[in-house]
């Protein structure tokens, strides 16, 4: 992937990230106490990088695509930090988030179906996006702006002033992207965009994204539970389980060489032509109001070890095979991570109990040459 | 462009919704009228029973058809509907049409006047109950609604003239008009009346005695109409495309009025044509305690005279407004959502 | 069998948890204050001095007392007396006890027949469904006041004026919103999985309405029934009001009502004011009682999200990495109206 970040195996000059993550953690009011649908994130997006996260429901990838622009449901709370290209979002007031959304950081969502005003015409919607945040634009002006956007994603300018009514699911998903980008943003999150529709539409909608992420410079966050979308679309890819990421890296990596035994479990899940038997992960995602003492996954996981239910793991680099140096700038683990590289939050690894083995390491081998 | 293909499939949305509800009048008047035959004897003697001799009696029956086999009289009674001829009532000289012709206008003044104010408090009330869900005002509001239209009409009615005209004098208790005052009738309706006569003491006037019952009957269904308005705004405020827009960081107002509010109107025409029913209902117990020279005192003085013929007369004609005013309704949900035509 | 019970029972039991708090106040106001009117209208006339239609008292002596005409409100009569030499309060009394009976019955008459139909109707589709559907359509969108007139005029050739007359009037009025509310339930159950099962697996068409649709549908009943009692009360007094409730003299709100007009006019306010509260106050109370319930019942208009105590940083995990310490205050969302309320919402 070399249109992407240029982060492994790099040295400490790169980029500015164009949204950088840090501890995010989203909770809802229950009755029975709160809920950490999301428990301590850290992300960071490259400019132009495409990040899938995948998880399965309940994992919080929603909740955390959601709790960036703070798109939550009252009595809902964000913790945390999360800059985008520079810019505090979490605590920002809310005129200040009002004129992020939409035009530096964008949302798609699901279900197409149900994202459009029905009483309005699809050109309207253009007109109302970009004349909120940009005031000087004129009707006219923003009607040019729709069209070009909608032709971009196969929308003859002739449909512009229809209804939604009168699209259908796919194309609806076409206008929701088109919305998104009409006033290009620094970064697209986009929640599930292809589950509601059926897999011809879905290559489609695919097709769009790749292009995205390689014509445009907009970051882009894809969740879904679909782990051959990312493989398809995505430069790296999180994987998230019961409110954490609990492995990161490239994808052909991750793909290659899971570390973590939930991913690993993950991968063996799929359908391909090989599969002659099904495999699925025992036991059932935790109860994030009072989840399980240690690592999360310890109850279903095949490589559990005794001091799994004591010590809470964290993200820490782990070997790769092959090509791809699994290495980071060396200033990183002062900073604790390497945002390239692949990690994975698994106590079968060094450093995961939050130790700095890496350093200890690399010091052997100073030592030993 | 758009205009064209949109009146084309209006036009044939209306005659679709035409055809849908002639099933419908048919049914109510058939209604109608095994209703008023199921009352023993017939509708002469029922009326004039001890007026008459038994001979009298009789004669007139036979004259009026009431001893031809039903499925006869059925048919003449259809036809007549239809064509606007509802029947002779016993005790009065018009024909029920005209009787009608007298009375409608009147009942149609207080009702459209009364639905004007039900929409304004509802909708107005409504909405911001609904933006402002379980605040003070939402609560008060709610209350408001539950407890006007808990209120009988007949008694708010009645308190209003006791405060209003008696105590206050700033209404008169009843009627629709002081005796010379009226303008030349050209509608039935003596604001419009007024209007096109170019006479504004009549129009002051019309509208003086049309405040009380119409405002009292107005604001009881109105209470309705805030319950209403107000979970299309809840429904509304939480939908798809509400979130849709504020992920594009739509203003508040925008979403407010743009997108909340319209949407959660469109239900609302159809409720206020379900209402309507309502109003009409209402609107009988409204003329008998403002003394308001409409259909409802009409079929009132028909009912105490056991006039049956007036009585059927009437609540056909009843019968046939409900269903024009349902098919209204739907021309101007047609107009309004751009889903409904075919 | 028992326990199977108790399941359901908890399970009917979850939304009311789940309700607001303003919907549970709702229920409790509204049901209190039926209670009271409930409790007045039967026990209270044991107490009350005087019968609703009482315009006289014996005395010692054996000779008859006429009670006041037109008397205002005092220590002896506490709501005043009527220009028939009634008191005011135990005719208020008396037509509370009535105004429940009438409502009881026709709501019962309304659901005997609205009910049954629209499980029918609903379960076996076609014809039948069709032809009823359009009946009941054609009915509910009559005016409801005409229509009790109607059957109220009617029947007065068939039955005496009383209660069972006043209670059919009323009740017919109500029949197609029972019907139509159980056939739309019926419908959608129709259409769920375990009926299939049920079918499948050889049931009888009537257990099947009976055990799986039945108990189903049931659960809309208790909203529609407490909305229509509240407008089964103001029909009544409508055609009480109008004269064609129950025979005069018997105590009645609306026809209370109706007698009082002429005492309007000569400043007489007592007659009208009380049966009119009274009114008022029952109506309301049912009201409240229904629209509680519906905010119970009814999964749109609960309040997600916002029971349950406030976030804190209790919940932290304490172990593992520094990066998941909490320090600073909680962010609250700064979109505050998406869905339910805005308590400080945007700006």
């Amino acid at each position: 992937m070399s249109d992407g970040p240029t982060f492994v195996g790099d040295t400490p000059t790169r980029t500015a990230p164009v949204a950088d993550i840090r501890g995010l953690r989203v909770g809802y009011r229950t009755p029975r106490g709160p809920l950490w649908a999301v428990d301590g994130i850290d992300l960071q997006i490259a400019p132009g990088e495409s990040v899938g996260l995948v998880g399965e429901s309940g994992c919080g990838k929603s909740s955390l695509g959601r709790g960036l622009v703070q798109l939550l449901p009252p009595g809902a709370g964000v913790r945390g930090s999360v800059e985008l290209d520079g810019e505090e979002l979490v605590g920002a007031s809310a005129s200040a988030l009002r004129r992020k959304r939409g035009d530096d950081i964008a949302l798609v969502f699901q279900e197409p179906m149900t994202r459009l005003d029905p009483l309005m015409k699809v050109s309207s919607h253009f007109i109302e996006t970009i004349r909120a945040h940009r005031p000087g634009v004129s009707k006219d002006e923003a009607h040019h702006m729709a069209r070009t956007a909608l032709a971009q994603m196969g929308i003859p300018p002739t449909r512009v002033d229809d209804y939604p009514h009168e699209f259908s699911g796919g194309m609806r998903q076409r206008i929701m992207i088109a919305l998104a980008i009409v006033l290009q943003p620094k970064l697209i999150v986009a929640d599930e965009p292809t589950t509601a529709l059926d897999v011809i539409v879905e290559s489609q909608i695919l097709d769009i994204l790749d292009r995205l992420r390689r014509d445009e410079s907009v970051g882009l966050v894809l969740i879904t539970h679909n782990l051959g979308i990312v493989a398809e679309t995505c430069d790296r890819v999180a994987v998230m389980y019961a409110g954490r990421i609990v492995e990161v890296g490239p994808v052909e990596e991750i793909f290659r060489d899971p570390k973590h035994p939930y991913t690993r479990g993950l991968l063996a899940s799929t359908i391909s032509l090989e599969t002659t038997e099904l495999h699925t992960i025992e036991g059932y995602p935790p109860d994030l109001i009072d989840p399980p003492p240690g690592c999360r996954f310890n109850p279903r996981c095949p490589d559990r070890m005794p001091h799994c239910t004591q010590i809470d793991p964290v993200l820490t680099p782990v070997a790769a095979t092959g090509a791809h140096q699994a290495g980071f700038a060396p200033g990183a683990h002062q900073a604790g991570f390497a945002p390239g590289a692949h990690q994975a939050a698994c106590l079968l690894y060094p450093g995961a109990d939050g130790s700095r083995p890496a350093e200890s390491a690399e010091r052997a081998e100073g030592d030993s040459l | 462009m758009s205009a064209t293909k949109t009146s084309g499939s209006l036009r044939r949305y209306l005659l679709t919704r035409i055809a849908l509800t002639l099933p419908m009048l048919l049914i109510l008047l058939t209604i109608v009228f095994l209703l008023l035959r199921v009352a023993p004897g017939d509708p002469i003697r029922a009326t004039l029973g001890d007026r008459l001799s038994s001979a009298e009696i009789e004669a007139r029956s036979e004259a009026l058809g009431f001893n031809d086999p039903l499925i006869v009289q059925y048919g003449r009674y259809l036809g007549g509907a239809l064509t606007g001829d509802l029947g002779n009532p016993i005790t009065d000289r018009r024909t029920t049409a005209g009787v009608i012709r007298d009375t409608f206008p009147a009942t149609l003044e207080l009702t459209l006047f009364a639905m004007l104010v039900a929409i304004t408090v509802g909708v107005l009330i409504g909405a911001v109950s609904g933006r402002l869900r379980d605040t003070p005002f939402d609560v008060g509001g709610r209350l408001f609604g539950i407890v006007i239209y808990a209120a009988p009409i007949f008694w708010l009615g009645l308190l209003a003239q006791l405060v209003f005209s008696l105590r206050l004098g700033w209404f008169p208790t009843g009627s629709r008009m002081t005796g010379f005052d009226a303008p030349p009738r050209v509608t039935g309706l003596q604001t419009v009346d007024a209007v096109i006569a170019l006479d504004p003491s009549a129009l002051v006037t019309a509208v003086h005695h049309l405040i009380l019952p119409g405002t009292t009957l107005g604001l009881v269904i109105g209470g309705i109409f805030i319950r209403l308005v107000r979970v299309n705004m809840l429904q509304t405020l939480r939908s798809d495309y509400v979130e849709a827009a504020h992920a594009r960081g739509v203003g508040e107002r925008a979403v407010l009025f743009r997108h909340a509010f319209k949407n959660a109107l469109v239900p609302v025409v159809t409720i206020v044509g379900l209402q309507f029913a309502l109003l009409l209902g209402g609107a009988i117990l409204t003329e008998r305690v403002f003394s308001w020279p409409g259909m409802g005192t009409a079929i009132l003085r028909f009912l105490e005279a056991r006039d049956y013929v007036g009585v059927q007369g009437i609540v056909t004609f009843f019968a046939i407004v409900v269903v024009v005013i349902s098919l209204i309704i739907d021309l101007v949900n047609g107009l309004v959502d751009p889903r409904i035509r075919y | 069998m028992p326990s199977q019970l108790r399941v359901r029972l908890e399970h009917a039991a979850r939304p009311f948890r789940q309700a607001s708090r303003t919907a549970k106040v709702l229920v409790a106001v509204g049901l209190l204050i039926t209670l009271v009117f409930t409790l007045a209208a039967f026990v209270g006339p044991e107490f009350h001095e005087y019968d609703g239609i009482q315009y006289r008292v014996e005395q010692e002596d054996g000779s008859y007392e006429q009670l006041p005409r037109l008397a205002p409100p005092s220590s002896e009569h506490l709501l005043g007396t009527t220009r028939d030499r009634y008191d005011v309060f135990a005719r208020i009394l008396d037509g509370g006890r009535l105004a429940l009976a009438v409502v009881l019955f026709s709501t019962l008459i309304a659901m005997l027949i609205g009910v049954p139909l629209g499980l029918l109707s609903g379960y076996r589709g076609g014809k039948l469904d069709r032809a009823l559907v359009t009946v009941m359509d054609a009915l509910y969108v009559f005016p409801p006041l005409l229509l009790a007139i109607i059957v109220a005029f009617l029947l007065q050739a068939y039955l005496a004026q009383g209660v069972p007359s006043a209670a059919a009037a009323v009740g017919v009025v109500y029949i197609p919103q029972y019907f139509r509310v159980v056939r739309n339930h019926t419908l959608s159950v129709k259409q769920e999985p375990y009926v299939e099962a049920a079918r499948s697996l050889g049931a009888k068409q009537h257990t099947i309405i009976s055990r799986y649709v039945a108990f189903n549908v049931i659960q809309s009943v208790p909203v529609i029934f407490t909305l229509n009692a509240a407008d089964a009360v103001l029909t009544l007094a409508s055609l009480g009001f109008l004269g064609l409730g129950v025979q005069p003299p018997t105590p009645e709100w609306g026809y209370d009502i109706s007698q009082a007009v002429i005492d309007i006019t000569s400043g007489v306010w007592w007659t009208a004011l009380w049966p009119g509260l009274a009114i008022v106050t029952l109506v309301t109370a049912l009201t409240l009682v229904g629209e509680g319930l519906n905010d119970v019942i009814n999964p749109l208009l609960r309040a997600r999200g916002m029971s349950g105590a406030k976030l804190d940083d209790d919940a932290v995990s304490t172990a593992g990495g520094a990066a998941r310490d909490g320090e600073g205050t909680l962010a609250p969302t700064a979109d505050g109206d998406h869905g339910d309320d805005a308590p400080g919402g945007g700006p």
